[in-house]
């Protein structure tokens, strides 16, 4: 195969390469595919790929608002999507809000009215973790704060694979908070 | 393994938030959460119609969440203000619209 030239170069080539896509994928920046209904409608259930930024690794530089991929503390050796409510010192609801809760279960429990106004501070070198799709996400809320150092990198795009142009496959994924609108308050009234 | 956390009401959350995170009173004064920057965020409550199908349609809700981003002399932090701000909300509704 003399277009390949020497077999080593061939191997140190290959080698090359994948030591390259490793380094790109542990420090800058990784693909992921995310199934599950925790973080609709932000992501699919079914399946949708993202891009993490790994700069966020352990947490450094994350947002309250923004979306991070963690290892979960309560399933060894896998991954989930959560958006980010609460960074060490913040004040958080420990449970969703209460009318949130009461519409979906139904059970017009007092008991769920009040423990969903119960709040906590996020202690030091933790954060608060909840999915959108508040009924079906396994989260702070289970398990607690998760240690910054699980979280393994924050998800900056998702990507679908339509059209044949590649920077048209991604779409930003933004905070989740912002600034309310200064009508945004009125919103509900029509222009006149 | 996370610590101990002391959980407490929405309703003691004015005075609770005048101590940092290492059990001391904030420098830098009073934290009037009224004055702090509000902020918002939507979460939602999805329905799958139908689980089993792949391409069954999904129909969200939404769910305000409120927050306020309050500053004292080590920085900024982050209170979340949706059970707090039903007392406060309605009277800022009525000033933006009369301003308008």
């Amino acid at each position: 195969m003399p277009f390949l030239g020497h077999p080593l170069t061939a191997v140190i080539t290959t080698l090359k390469t994948i030591t390259l896509t490793h380094v790109i994928f542990t420090y800058a920046y990784s693909p992921g595919l995310g199934s599950g209904p925790s973080m609709l409608p932000t992501f699919l259930a079914t399946a949708d790929w993202f891009v993490t930024d790994r700069r966020f690794r352990r947490g450094r530089g994350v947002s309250v608002g923004d979306c991070v991929t963690y290892a979960i503390p309560v399933e060894p050796g896998q991954e989930g999507v959560k958006r980010v409510l609460g960074l060490p010192g913040d004040y958080v609801l420990l449970n969703s809000p209460p009318d949130a809760d009461l519409g979906v279960k139904g059970r017009g429990s007092r008991a769920i009215a009040t423990a969903g106004e119960n709040m906590i501070q996020v202690p030091k070198g933790h954060c608060y973790i909840v999915g959108d799709n508040l009924p079906w996400s396994r989260d702070s809320r289970d398990f607690g704060p998760l240690p910054m150092g699980l979280i393994k990198g924050k998800v900056v795009a998702k990507m679908s694979f339509d059209g044949w142009w590649p920077p048209n496959w991604f779409s930003k994924v933004e905070s989740g908070l912002r600034s309310p609108p200064p009508t945004a308050t009125g919103a509900s009234h029509p222009p006149s | 393994m996370t610590p101990p956390c002391r959980v407490f009401p929405a309703s003691q959350l004015e005075s609770e938030i005048q101590v940092n995170d290492d059990g001391r009173r904030r420098k830098g004064g009073k934290i009037d959460l009224s004055a702090c920057e509000l902020l918002s965020m939507v979460q939602y409550e999805c329905k799958i119609d139908h689980p089993e199908a792949s391409g069954s349609p999904v129909r969200c809700w939404p769910v305000q969440r409120w927050f306020r981003r309050c500053r004292d002399n080590r920085g900024a932090f982050t209170v979340e203000t949706t059970m707090w701000e039903g007392k406060t909300l309605p009277v800022e509704a009525e000033k933006a619209s009369k301003t308008s």
